[in-house]
């Protein structure tokens, strides 16, 4: 699994991408170990046990949101994209 | 009157008359002023099937009731004509200080008619109107003719001007004022330099008077404390709006190579995290913004090398990605250029990026290359085929009408990304069902900013979020987001306020300024209403619902790799229940009952 961080959540992983060999039965699963492992990232990932609103999680290009929001499930091979909410145009 | 200055300044350009006339409050209240009262003056006084650079054609400049006040990221101006590019109403937002000098000068609108017998650059101070010879500055690029002017009138002076691109009528010419900031889309430029008319220059020392202060800063506290602290505008801040490269890339939605594809590997390198880190040298702001996207940008590299501001998203997109770019350098010093010349940064690099999809398809012949080397992926080529077209050399004169009659030159249309002749931006409408659909209906041709139902689809807006890849609840998305956007433009706000800002902080906001009670449904309305006004313009322009259509490419051409691979623009399945929630006719006209109830009619 590679999971990618943009704007100013790739300061806070202090990577740009990385390559997860473990797996993760879920988005939850995978968020929680990401928040031990990147300390700064924790706080910007989660509000209480909920996905947090300031973030955008993109798995193999669609958004959770769409998907199963934090329950999503994940396989070994999917892309997970990590994003604070942003705009522009 | 409050909020409004209650004057509108009309020079006639062909017999050198200065006019000033009072703002009639009825079309104030209705059409609140920037693009929804220059459109209500323009639609009331040029015919349809005016030639766009004939000196029947109007050119109009008007800031907003809040524009010069203390609104919150709301001192913007809108520019109106008939388009030459598109042949529709065009309007051109822009934003910087020149909104707000022209208010503080005393003015709702300035109309320009006519044409100059020879260039001319008009001054304004307050009161005082000057028409004055622009000889010595015919030629000179934007930053030269800022400076000069500011010199011959007032160091502290607005000015507004075009550059090479406008005086060459290049179809796609903007409009610059304060050097950087742009008028961009439509060719305003073209029409300002089919006048003569090279720049104005505007010195304010008024005011705008306030109905209610104690609500009105109620409501601008209220309201900007609300934008203020809204992640997005933080992160527009922080990064500008180039960073939305990456997850349009990532959602597979980031148009590539001429809409070839959606996806493009090395996009990382000319997005907002690379700009941030390689060419910014500080953020600046507009009038009144609490934002400040702004990037003041400099390329060290001595290829590229330069100073000026920008890219923006679509320009980064444009000159990057659609030209198969991966140069952050020379997409900035592109955008740069753009700047100085005085031309569009959307329409520029994707007419470029057609010229390169016709050359690699065979299409466009070896012989018509001027001596340049056509490929996906020169950066040289993005650069100098910028300054070609804007003075009109080489190859570069047939580029300066615009992708689609490029294409149609060598017989291939198709080739255009544009929906009624204008290029159409960056975000692919194959994987995003809901920007498809602002794109075939937008009053000025292929455009984003006027309906942008990205903010719902991807940008994971507050209120509503709706899956790209669906068309259901779209229409009517769409429809919310252009009236609302109308009502913003109108009101001299920029679209970025909304991602803090609802209908209820602008309606406070301008009842309390203006002292006429709007609700947030009147405000909304009111944007409706100017919609509906630009539409009428068009039919009557002589288009119909064939022209509410998206390139065949983006219709039936799958994007082939990415996230998104094998999606397609389904437009045809969205366009009857639009026009049904807009109360038009099946065949896109608004009913006698609609424009009515809109006070149209």
């Amino acid at each position: 699994m590679r999971v990618k961080y943009f704007g100013d959540i790739r300061p806070l992983a202090g990577i740009k991408e990385e390559e997860w060999p473990h797996l993760h039965p879920d988005l939850r699963s995978l968020l929680n170990t990401l928040g031990q492992r990147h300390a700064a990232l924790r706080n910007r990932l989660f509000e209480g046990d909920q996905l947090s609103s300031t973030i955008i999680i993109l798995v193999n290009g669609r958004s959770v949101d769409f998907l199963k929001g934090i329950e999503t499930p994940l396989q070994p091979d999917d892309i997970v994209d990590v994003f604070p909410v942003e705009g522009g145009g | 009157m409050n909020g409004w200055i209650g004057r509108i300044l009309r020079i006639d350009l062909t017999t050198g008359a200065v006019t000033k006339q009072p703002l009639l409050e009825n079309d104030a209240v209705l059409f609140l002023g920037a693009r929804g009262l220059a459109t209500k003056i323009f639609t009331d006084e040029v015919p349809a099937s005016v030639d766009p650079l004939s000196p029947e054609n109007k050119l109009i400049f008007a800031p907003g009731p809040f524009t010069g006040t203390l609104a919150p990221s709301a001192g913007r101006y809108h520019v109106v004509a008939k388009s030459p590019l598109t042949n529709t109403i065009a309007g051109a937002n822009s934003g910087g200080v020149f909104g707000a000098a022209v208010k503080y000068a005393g003015y709702d609108a300035i109309v320009f008619e006519g044409k100059a017998e020879r260039p001319v650059y008009v001054w304004i101070k307050d009161g005082r109107v000057e028409i004055r010879d622009a000889s010595h500055l015919w030629g000179k690029w934007v930053p030269d003719t800022t400076d000069l002017v500011r010199g011959e009138t007032d160091d502290d002076a607005s000015v507004a001007c075009i550059g090479p691109a406008g005086e060459k009528l290049v179809l796609f010419a903007s409009i610059q004022n304060e050097m950087h900031r742009a008028a961009g889309r439509g060719g305003v430029g073209a029409v300002m330099g089919s006048k003569n008319l090279k720049a104005i220059a505007v010195r304010g020392t008024g005011g705008v008077r306030v109905a209610d202060v104690k609500a009105l800063e109620a409501a601008v506290w209220a309201a900007r404390a609300k934008l203020a602290a809204h992640p997005v505008a933080q992160g527009l801040n922080k990064h500008g709006t180039d960073i939305l490269v990456n997850i349009l890339n990532e959602t597979g939605c980031l148009p590539t190579r001429n809409y070839n594809d959606g996806h493009f590997p090395t996009a990382d390198k000319v997005g907002g995290e690379s700009l941030t880190k390689e060419v910014l040298t500080r953020k600046k702001g507009c009038f009144a913004c609490v934002i400040s996207c702004g990037r003041v940008t400099r390329v060290k590299d001595p290829k590229f090398a330069g100073e000026g501001e920008g890219p923006e998203y679509e320009a980064a997109w444009g000159y990057g990605p659609d030209c198969g770019v991966d140069n952050l350098d020379a997409a900035t010093k592109a955008n740069h250029l753009c700047n100085e010349l005085g031309l569009d940064s959307i329409s520029a690099p994707a007419t470029i990026a057609c010229a390169i999809d016709l050359a690699e398809s065979g299409v466009l012949p070896a012989k018509d290359f001027d001596g340049l080397d056509f490929r996906w992926g020169n950066a040289e080529l993005v650069v100098e085929l910028t300054k070609r077209i804007a003075l009109r050399e080489g190859i570069g004169d047939k580029l300066a009408l615009g992708s689609y009659r490029f294409a149609e030159m060598y017989g291939h249309p198709e080739y255009s990304m544009t929906v009624k002749k204008q290029e159409i931006p960056a975000y692919d409408a194959r994987g995003i069902q809901g920007i498809g659909l602002e794109y075939a209906t937008c009053n000025r041709g292929g455009c984003h900013v006027k309906g942008y139902t990205i903010a719902a689809e991807v940008l994971a807006s507050d209120n509503v979020r709706l899956d790209p890849r669906e068309i259901k609840g779209k229409p009517a998305l769409a429809k919310a987001f252009q009236d609302m956007t109308a009502a913003v433009d109108a009101s001299g706000g920029c679209i970025f306020g909304t991602f803090g800002m609802v209908a209820d902080d602008y309606a406070a906001m301008l009842s309390a300024l203006t002292g006429v009670r709007y609700s947030a449904a009147d405000y909304v309305k009111a944007g409706e209403r100017i919609w509906n006004l630009e539409r009428v313009f068009n039919l009557k322009a002589g288009f119909t619902a064939k022209d509410d259509t998206l390139p065949e490419r983006v219709l039936k051409s799958p994007i082939k790799t990415g996230p998104s691979k094998g999606l397609v623009s389904r437009l045809p399945e969205m366009l009857p229940e639009y026009y049904s929630a807009r109360g038009w006719t099946d065949q896109g006209v608004p009913s006698p009952e609609k424009l009515r109830e809109l006070q149209l009619a």
